[in-house]
């Protein structure tokens, strides 16, 4: 029941500012500063939070070395980098390379 | 009705359509399998990621509200983490809709189809609306919108139940997807300086905070970072290159 009401307020915030770009659209222009240190912010937010995943993980990812995990970002951006930004080529690459290295360290 | 021939209605819905099963959604898919197997491991029931991403329909708040309901994050806390990062909508949105045609007093009209704004439909719909009759956009966007979000909850649906039948070395590549999709997506294309300063104070913030409080990590040091990104971005201002 929490659940429910915790997910349906995370669909309102987010359709909030769906909301406001239909009623300010075409009436206002965006005060650029603030606008800008909240676009800072929530870049800031999500990439943090994939840097936390990778890092300081709970879970299945847990039990995997976090040199694996690290590595396989590299591979990843790497990859993506010499493939002329093929976004799935770039994932295959850092996903395949950590299960990988996972199969290389259990024959071990 | 835009007009009395329901034909750029049923052209532009149908393109979108079509257009949900190309190759942009091909990228989603593998973000919505992640999420599946993230949620799955987290704890999360089924019902919920799938209502999750039914009504939010944004990636990054999602992931959001799984990591954070794992780390025993209050409500409040969570909603706003949620809040801040879908503010990327407004200018998408803002953006977009311009572009639609809508009579005077369709407004609920509106209201729906920019539940479909989001950032895989906003590059599409920038690449597509120049060349596509101003009448079959808004249709377009509504087409290709129901079919990627049903999408998004079926492979939610096979990533969540993939967890649970492959072993554990698999189990942790499915969840890895997530980490390494946004990575490449803000890490590898990195269009202006701004957007490298911000992804960096945050990467470097939030785990720091983490080891302090699980809890807040995300909102606090999203601000930190994302603060800090700011105030050096006003200090040392983008030259010309």
């Amino acid at each position: 029941m929490e659940l429910l009401a915790l997910t349906l307020l995370c669909g309102l915030a987010t359709y909030f500012w769906r909301a406001m770009a239909v009623l300010l659209s075409g009436r206002l222009t965006l005060d650029s500063e603030l606008f800008r240190w909240v676009e800072c912010v929530a870049y800031a937010m999500v990439a943090g939070l994939m840097m936390r995943i990778v890092l300081l993980p709970s879970g299945v990812l847990a039990a995997s070395p976090t040199a694996d995990r690290v590595a396989g970002c590299l591979v990843a951006l790497a990859v993506y980098r010499l493939s002329r930004r093929n976004l799935l080529a770039g994932m295959a690459a850092g996903v395949g390379f950590f299960v990988c290295a996972a199969y290389v360290r259990l024959l071990w | 009705m835009a007009s009395s021939s329901p034909s750029p209605f049923r052209t532009g819905f149908r393109n979108g359509i079509r257009d949900a099963f190309g190759p942009a959604a091909a990228v989603m898919t593998a973000g919505f399998i992640g999420f599946g197997a993230l949620a799955s491991d987290s704890g999360m029931p089924f019902w919920i990621a799938a209502l999750a991403t039914a009504l939010m329909w944004a990636l990054p708040g999602q992931i959001i509200l799984v990591e954070m309901m794992a780390a025993k994050a209050g409500v409040f806390a969570i909603v706003a983490a949620v809040w801040v990062s879908a503010v990327r909508f407004l200018p998408t949105g803002m953006s977009i809709m311009p572009m639609l045609r809508f009579e005077r007093r369709e407004l609920l009209k509106k209201l729906c189809v920019a539940q479909f704004v989001a950032s895989t439909s906003w590059v599409l719909s920038m690449r597509q609306f120049p060349a596509m009759p101003p009448d079959e956009r808004a249709p377009w966007l509504a087409g290709f919108g129901t079919v990627c979000t049903t999408q998004g909850i079926v492979l939610c649906g096979i990533g969540y139940l993939l967890v649970g039948v492959v072993p554990a070395e698999i189990q942790a590549g499915l969840v890895y997807v997530t980490p390494i999709y946004f990575l490449l997506l803000m890490f590898g294309d990195i269009r202006s300086r701004a957007m490298g300063v911000a992804v960096t104070g945050g990467v470097i913030a939030v785990p720091l905070v983490h080891l302090l409080s699980p809890q807040w990590s995300l909102l606090v040091g999203g601000v930190a970072g994302g603060t800090v990104a700011y105030v050096i971005l006003r200090k040392y201002p983008e030259k010309a290159r």
